[in-house]
């Protein structure tokens, strides 16, 4: 209750400060275009799933993104510890 | 008139009797003074080839450890309206049972029998022996009984109400029960104000069981779901984050518009990774169009079929070969990553 409490008054938060804002979309070609490209990537998928087992893409996938970023995430938990002053962390 | 006296050790109980009908079960805690009477209305015209049973069913909820019932006199009048000299009544048969309908045993006899009893105008039956200021009979019995007899007249009689009460020894005591010619034959009846008073008490029976079971059932949900509602409280129900996202991003998709392509791009992009579908070893060409017109429709080309079904066993073996590549290059990367930031390069010495 008190998750989804917070939750919801981040999305009424978020509604009420983006009221004013009504940007256009891009044009139905691009749009279109990028929905084809998503399809190909689809495909993609597909032949990449003949060689190396799915479940294995779909686990190693989210790990390599992270770490390859690795140094920022570690940058950004320091970064959040030395804000704790009885932790002692320079 | 027939009347049937109940004695025991102590003093006279001059309280209401709770009266009911035959082979009807009550519900009864006996206190000390207190007493239950039953009554019985026979069902038919007692002639000499009918017989009419008195049944009594008592409390199933007596429990006074060692009590005697002393059944001790059996009085019976013949009823005024009997104007036949030849009539008789007897009681060919009294015996007592547990709620089991078992016979009681007592001294040695299963059942307690009375001799037949044959009258032309009273008789009397001493069922049990006095002594002192109780008349006793010869067993010593268990709660709950039943006490039954058989009646057999020699001509017809109008139907009857028997009034009884059950004595139990330190807690019930004499009741002289009286015979009461009823209108209705055949159908169990009691006095009004007894009646009402048994109505009364099990409705309250029923009424405390009723606040009891509420009570533990309400203790039992409060405990139940409280910690359901202590998880609840913090802990959102399922598919709320999932709802939540989705709203979220067709927030800022109907907001900021071309803005938020990029980012839709990518989560489609993610999705359509972890949805495509990998169950069919094939390889999938979209759609070639030229406007309108469809040149090459969309079509899978199956390498299982192109290779009789060998290419299944193959990509077993390539998936194995590819884990295991897969793995360590992971591992190879989570290295050189945990070195650029410990020692603060990728050197691996």
């Amino acid at each position: 209750m008190i998750i989804e409490g917070i939750f919801n008054l981040i999305y009424n938060l978020l509604n009420y400060v983006l009221l004013p804002i009504d940007l256009p979309d891009f044009p139905e070609t691009f749009t279109s275009a990028l929905d084809d490209f998503i399809g190909y990537m689809e495909g993609a998928v597909g032949i990449v799933s003949l060689f190396i087992r799915p479940v294995t893409f779909r686990t190693l996938l989210p790990l390599c993104i992270a770490m390859a970023n690795l140094e920022k995430i570690y940058s950004f938990i320091m970064w959040v510890l030395r804000k704790l002053p009885f932790l002692g962390i320079e | 008139m027939l009347s049937v006296l109940f004695l025991s050790t102590c003093e006279v109980n001059a309280a209401e009797p709770i009266s009911a009908s035959i082979s009807q079960r009550f519900n009864i805690n006996l206190s000390n003074g207190s007493y239950w009477g039953s009554s019985y209305q026979s069902t038919e015209s007692l002639n000499t080839s009918d017989f009419s049973t008195l049944n009594f069913v008592s409390s199933n909820d007596i429990s006074i450890d060692g009590s005697k019932f002393y059944f001790v006199y059996a009085d019976m009048n013949i009823h005024p309206e009997i104007t036949s000299g030849t009539t008789a009544l007897s009681i060919l048969d009294f015996s007592m049972y547990d709620k089991n309908f078992t016979p009681l045993r007592f001294s040695g006899t299963q059942p307690k029998t009375l001799p037949s009893v044959t009258t032309s105008n009273n008789c009397n039956f001493v069922l049990g022996v006095v002594k002192g200021s109780e008349i006793e009979m010869n067993g010593k019995f268990n709660y709950p009984f039943i006490i039954s007899g058989t009646c057999v007249t020699t001509s017809a009689v109008q139907n009857y109400r028997y009034n009884f009460d059950l004595v139990c020894n330190g807690t019930i005591y004499i009741r002289e029960a009286t015979e009461v010619e009823i209108a209705n034959a055949g159908t169990p009846t009691s006095d009004a104000g007894t009646q009402q008073k048994l109505d009364e008490i099990q409705e309250q029976n029923e009424e405390a069981q009723e606040t009891r079971s509420g009570i533990f059932e309400s203790i039992k949900e409060f405990f139940g779901s409280f910690f359901d509602n202590l998880i609840h409280i913090f802990v959102p129900e399922d598919g709320f984050f999932e709802e939540w996202f989705d709203k979220v991003l067709q927030l800022l998709e109907d907001k900021f518009g071309f803005l938020f392509t990029p980012l839709d791009f990518f989560i489609r992009l993610i999705q359509a990774i972890y949805t495509a579908d990998t169950s069919e070893s094939a390889i999938p060409f979209p759609e070639i169009k030229w406007e309108d017109t469809v040149i090459i429709s969309a079509q899978n080309i199956s390498l299982s079929d192109l290779w009789d079904g060998k290419f299944d066993e193959v990509r077993e073996k390539l998936y194995f070969v590819t884990d295991i590549i897969s793995i360590f290059a992971f591992f190879s990367l989570l290295r050189k990553k945990l070195s650029l930031i410990i020692r603060g390069n990728e050197d691996d010495n």
